[in-house]
């Protein structure tokens, strides 16, 4: 291999030397993450069940100290002559979010926020209820056909300890 | 001459290693093995970095016995950050304040306000004094660069010497 010359090998050093301190001080900055899902199961709205709610259990256990999580929902609909209304809320303190769905809107739902923002200790659990309520203007008939699946993400700098357990369930359905 | 061994080939493949170890292969496959791999090659190459990095800035000339005291040095921090909590905590403070301003960058890229300074994370494992041999690694790149050197000056980048003159 021919030599480079001095002042490129200058810079090439140099360059190698920046890489080797992003390197070094990046080493740590690494994050770990786990995730668990769960499928909201298939669920009928019409005026005679207007509304549903879903209990989510989100839980990380074992060694989890400084951990962020996010809760992700996303919903397949199908809406006729009305809307449907989908809250994800949980505790005090934690950010509520709602959102509109109409026939026009084709998309998935989708929707997050975060349960915990930093864990203090080695366990962490939060309850959340997802609610969807169906709306229409009085004497219309709506309906509304949902399903989905959300998911956990849990996450925190550094390797990934052993003996994480992240997992996310549907503990109850109400019709209230 | 350690801005030209910090380019020989084991130096750069120990290096991508690293960064690749650190932010790829540790997140797919959490484990004893990944977790050592950044330590052999971190040790291997860091002391030439460091040489090379001072040899740029004129601090040092960046020869075989400035990379041999900086990889003693390095061994000593890095026993001393695995065996002693005060020397952990010091280890997690100072990185911490380094990954800070990018930290900060993410998080106002993301919306959010500043994060606390923290402390970085740190695994004080014993074994992983295991990987203490790997020093060895850079005073032998700079040998092979230097024995290189002497034994192709043309390799060494200098200009070949002048023949002499006839008739003098």
């Amino acid at each position: 291999m021919p030599p480079l010359p001095l002042r490129h090998r200058r810079l090439a050093s140099a360059v190698i030397v920046a890489a080797g301190a992003f390197a070094s001080v990046a080493t740590t900055m690494v994050e770990w993450v786990r995730t668990d899902d769960v499928i909201i199961p298939p669920v009928h709205l019409d005026s005679a069940q207007p509304i549903i709610e879903y209990h989510l259990r989100a839980k990380a256990e074992g060694p989890v100290t400084d951990s962020r999580a996010v809760l992700t929902v996303t919903l397949d609909h199908a809406v006729t002559n009305g809307a449907v209304r989908a809250t994800l809320s949980g505790p005090d303190g934690l950010d509520r979010q709602e959102v509109v769905v109409n026939p026009i809107a084709a998309e998935p739902i989708y929707f997050e926020i975060t349960p915990w923002s930093q864990c203090p200790t080695t366990s962490c659990q939060l309850e959340v209820t997802l609610r969807l309520e169906l709306t229409s203007p009085p004497d219309v008939v709506a309906t509304a056909d949902l399903e989905g699946r959300a998911e956990l993400n849990v996450s925190a700098p550094g390797e990934e300890p052993a003996g994480v357990q992240v997992d996310l369930d549907v503990v109850d359905e109400v019709i209230p | 001459m350690s801005t030209r061994a910090v380019l020989h080939p084991l130096a750069l493949v120990a290096l991508a290693l690293l960064i690749a170890n650190d932010h790829v292969l540790k997140a797919a496959f959490p484990g004893w093995w990944t977790g050592k791999l950044s330590d052999v090659a971190g040790l291997a190459v860091f002391p030439l970095l460091v040489a090379a990095g001072g040899e740029l800035a004129g601090l040092w000339r960046g020869d075989r016995r400035t990379v041999v005291v900086l990889a003693v040095i390095t061994g000593v921090v890095f026993a001393a950050i695995k065996l002693s909590p005060l020397a952990g905590d010091g280890y997690r403070v100072a990185q911490a304040a380094l990954q800070w301003p990018f930290r900060a960058l993410a998080a106002l890229a993301h919306g959010r306000g500043a994060p606390g300074l923290g402390r970085a994370h740190l695994t004080p494992d014993v074994t992983d004094l295991l990987a203490l041999p790997a020093l060895l690694v850079s005073p032998a790149l700079l040998a092979a660069t230097v024995r290189a050197a002497v034994s192709s000056p043309r390799a060494s980048g200098r200009p070949p010497e002048p023949a002499a003159a006839p008739g003098r």
